[in-house]
C-alpha cells in the first residue's frame, strides 16, 4: 500500500480496512490479524499498527476478545453507518472537485450517468 | 534504553560530533539523518565502542557502553567488513562463535530469503549482496539495539521491501532499531521518531504520526525544513 | 578466548601451507640427492632447507604483524572489534597464535634437520668424525658445551627473541593507529618506537653477564629466554590496555 506521508498513517490504514469491512472483503467475525502481523502486512510500525486497532475499536469497526484475538465486529448497523459516512466522504471530495472546475451539481450527476461502468 | 550526553568526538582537525545529547527508549524504530559526513556513522561507532568518544557518555541501560554492551548491541557499518578468505557459512559461524544471540538457523533463513548460497566466498559478492549479507548477519542476532547505517544502500528496489520486512520482524515492545539512511521517503511508514543531525549537532528528536497529525508534515518535509538547500534527500 | 585462537589460526594457514610446500620441495630434492648420490641436489637442498628454516620462521612473524596491522586499518578489523571480547583477549590469542606457530615451527625445523643430518651421517661416515673433530676444537678454546639441551634452549632463546619482536611490533602499530592516527608520516614516528624500543633491550641484555658468548649454557640460555619474555609480557599488557581505552577503529 503506498501512503501519503503527509498524513496520519495509522488512519489511512484504518480507512483500509474499514473500506474492506465494508465491501464485504472482510466479514463480520473475522479474525483481524495480530498488531506484528498487520504491520508486516502493510509494512508499518508496530506501534502505528497498535493505534491503528486501538482507533478501530473506538470507532466500534472491530472488538477484541481477551487472550484470542481482535475480531471484525458484527454489528450490521454499524457497518452500515460506515458505508454511509465513507460514501458521504467520497461524495463530497467528488462534488468538490466538480465545483471547482465550474461543473454544476445536475451536470456532474449526468456525467456520472453516462459514464462508462468500471 | 540509550542516553547519549553530551558526546563529542573530534578527529585531527575536524569534530565529527558535537555534545550530542538525546535519549531513545525500548518499542521504537528511530530514522538518524542528516547530510554525509554530519556525525552519524561515528556516533553509530561510539554506542558499538568502535570508536572511544573524546567526551561525554553513552549508557546503555544505566551503564557506561563497554565490551559487555557489545553482547546486545548490533551494529551494521555502511561498508563490507566480512574477512576475504570466508564464505558465507564461514561468517554465519563466526558470529555463533561470538554472539549468544545470534541464530543461525534465522541466519540460514534470511540467507535464503534473499537468495544467497552459503558456499559464496566474500570476496567474490556483487556489492547487492554483500549488503544483504549484512542485513542477515546483524538482523539474525537477537539484539536490544540495532545499528543500522544505510541498510538499504546498494539493494535493489524489490529487495529493499524484504529488508525493511526483515527489520520490522525483529522489532519488539523490548528493543531499539536506529536506521540511519538517505532513502527517507522508504522509511517513512516504518520509523515512528526521528532524530536529526546537522553539522555534527543535535538538531531535533520527532515523533513522526504526532509531526503528520498536528503539522501535515513528513519526515521528507522536516528534514528539508532542518537543511534547508544544502539537505540531499536521495543518495 | 579458543574460539579467537582457532580464527588466528586460520588467518595464517594459507601461508603456512606454502612454507610446507616449499619445504617439502626442498627435502625431495635433497633425498634425491641423497640416495642417488648427486651431490648438486644435495647441496642445494640441505642449503635450501637451512634458509627456509631461518625465511620460513621470520615470515610466520612478519605476516602476523602484517595481519595485526590489517586488523587495524581496514574495515575487516570490525569483525575483530565488534565482538564482545576485551583486548587483553583479542591480542592474547594473537601473540599466543604467533608465539605457538614459532615454536612448533622451529621445532619442525629442527626435527627434520636432525632427521636429515642423521641420514647424511648414515651415508657418509667421515663426516661424523669431523663432527667430533668441530666440537672437541670448540670445547677446548671455551667454556661451551654442545649438546642436545644447549642446541635446543639456544634455539629457543633465538624464536623467544624473534617473538618479543613481534610484539613490540604490535605495539608500535597499536601505538600509531590509537595516536597517531591521520598525522603525517605516523608510521615513521611507530617505526623510530619500535626501533628505540628494540635497542634498548639488546642494550641491557649486552650489559648483563649472561650475554657473554663463553659463558653460554643450558642455564644461561633459560635465563635469556627469561630476561626476553619480560619485555615481550609488559609490551602485551601496554598494548591491550591501549586497544582496550584509546583506541578507535
Amino acid at each position: 500500500m503506498q501512503y501519503d506521508s503527509k498524513a496520519p498513517i495509522y488512519l489511512q490504514v484504518v480507512n483500509a480496512i474499514k473500506a474492506d469491512i465494508v465491501n464485504g472483503t472482510l466479514k463480520c467475525g473475522d479474525k483481524l490479524p495480530s498488531g506484528r502481523d498487520l504491520a508486516m502486512q502493510y509494512t508499518i510500525n508496530p506501534n502505528t499498527s497498535a493505534r491503528v486497532y486501538q482507533e478501530l475499536e473506538a470507532q466500534g469497526a472491530c472488538f477484541t476478545k481477551r487472550g484470542m484475538g481482535t475480531y471484525v465486529t458484527e454489528d450490521t448497523e454499524m457497518i452500515k453507518k460506515f458505508k454511509e459516512e465513507m460514501a458521504e466522504e467520497a461524495l463530497s471530495v467528488f462534488l468538490r472537485s466538480m465545483k471547482e472546475l465550474g461543473i454544476t451539481t445536475d451536470e456532474s450527476i449526468e456525467m456520472v450517468r453516462s459514464h462508462p461502468k468500471i | 534504553m540509550l542516553e547519549s550526553i553530551e558526546v563529542t568526538k573530534k578527529f585531527v582537525g575536524k569534530t565529527a560530533v558535537d555534545s550530542a545529547t538525546f535519549t531513545l527508549e525500548p518499542g521504537h524504530i528511530y530514522a538518524l539523518l542528516g547530510p554525509n559526513g554530519s556525525g552519524k556513522t561515528t556516533w553509530m561507532k561510539m554506542v558499538t565502542g568502535l570508536i572511544k568518544p573524546t567526551s561525554g557518555y553513552i549508557m546503555y541501560d544505566s551503564k557506561p557502553i563497554g565490551i559487555q554492551s557489545r553482547k546486545e548491541i548490533a551494529y551494521m557499518a555502511t561498508e563490507p567488513y566480512f574477512y576475504d578468505w570466508m564464505t558465507i557459512k564461514d561468517v554465519g559461524k563466526y558470529y555463533e562463535d561470538f554472539f549468544e544471540d545470534f541464530s543461525l538457523s534465522r541466519f540460514n533463513e534470511l540467507i535464503s530469503r534473499m537468495e544467497l548460497s552459503e558456499k559464496l566466498k566474500t570476496k567474490n559478492l556483487s556489492s547487492g549482496m554483500s549488503a544483504k549479507l549484512k542485513v542477515a548477519v546483524t538482523m539474525a542476532r537477537n539484539a536490544k539495539i540495532y545499528l543500522l547505517d544505510e541498510p538499504l544502500n546498494g539493494i535493489d528496489l524489490i529487495a529493499r521491501d524484504d529488508v525493511m520486512k526483515t527489520m520490522l520482524e525483529s522489532a519488539s515492545p523490548e528493543n531499539i532499531l536506529v536506521i540511519s539512511s538517505h532513502l527517507v521517503e522508504e522509511l517513512e511508514s516504518v520509523v515512528d521518531r526521528a532524530i536529526f543531525i546537522k553539522d555534527s549537532h543535535f538538531a531535533g528528536l520527532f515523533d513522526l504520526e504526532e509531526l503528520r497529525q498536528s503539522e501535515g508534515m513528513s519526515i521528507a518535509d522536516k528534514y528539508r525544513e532542518i537543511f534547508g538547500h544544502g539537505g540531499q534527500i536521495n543518495a | 578466548m579458543l574460539n579467537l585462537l582457532k580464527y588466528e589460526f586460520r588467518k595464517s594457514g594459507g601461508i603456512k601451507a606454502i612454507l610446507l610446500i616449499i619445504t617439502a620441495v626442498f627435502q625431495i630434492v635433497f633425498m634425491i640427492g641423497l640416495f642417488g648420490d648427486f651431490e648438486a641436489p644435495m647441496a642445494i637442498g640441505a642449503s635450501s632447507l637451512m634458509l627456509i628454516a631461518w625465511i620460513g620462521i621470520g615470515i610466520i612473524g612478519i605476516y602476523s604483524i602484517l595481519t595485526l596491522h590489517k586488523d587495524m586499518n581496514t574495515k575487516q578489523g570490525y569483525m575483530l572489534f565488534m565482538i564482545p571480547k576485551d583486548s587483553y583477549r583479542i591480542l592474547g590469542a594473537k601473540v599466543i597464535e604467533c608465539g605457538l606457530s614459532i615454536w612448533i615451527m622451529g621445532a619442525f625445523f629442527g626435527a627434520l634437520g636432525l632427521l636429515d643430518l642423521s641420514l647424511l651421517l648414515k651415508e657418509f661416515n667421515e663426516i661424523d668424525q669431523i663432527f667430533d673433530l668441530l666440537k672437541m676444537v670448540i670445547e677446548s678454546v671455551s667454556e661451551l658445551e654442545l649438546n642436545a639441551g644447549f642446541a635446543m634452549t639456544l634455539v629457543l632463546f633465538i624464536l623467544t627473541s624473534w617473538l618479543f619482536t613481534v610484539v613490540n611490533a604490535y605495539f608500535a602499530i597499536v601505538l600509531s593507529a590509537s595516536f597517531f592516527n591521520g598525522k603525517k608520516f605516523n608510521w615513521l614516528i611507530s617505526l623510530a618506537i619500535f626501533i628505540a624500543i628494540s635497542l634498548f633491550i639488546s642494550y641491557i641484555y649486552n650489559k648483563l653477564p649472561i650475554a657473554e658468548i663463553s659463558a653460554m649454557k643450558v642455564s644461561t640460555n633459560l635465563l635469556s629466554i627469561g630476561f626476553y619474555l619480560i619485555p615481550t609480557v609488559l609490551l602485551y599488557f601496554i598494548t591491550a590496555w591501549i586497544m582496550d581505552n584509546k583506541l578507535s577503529v
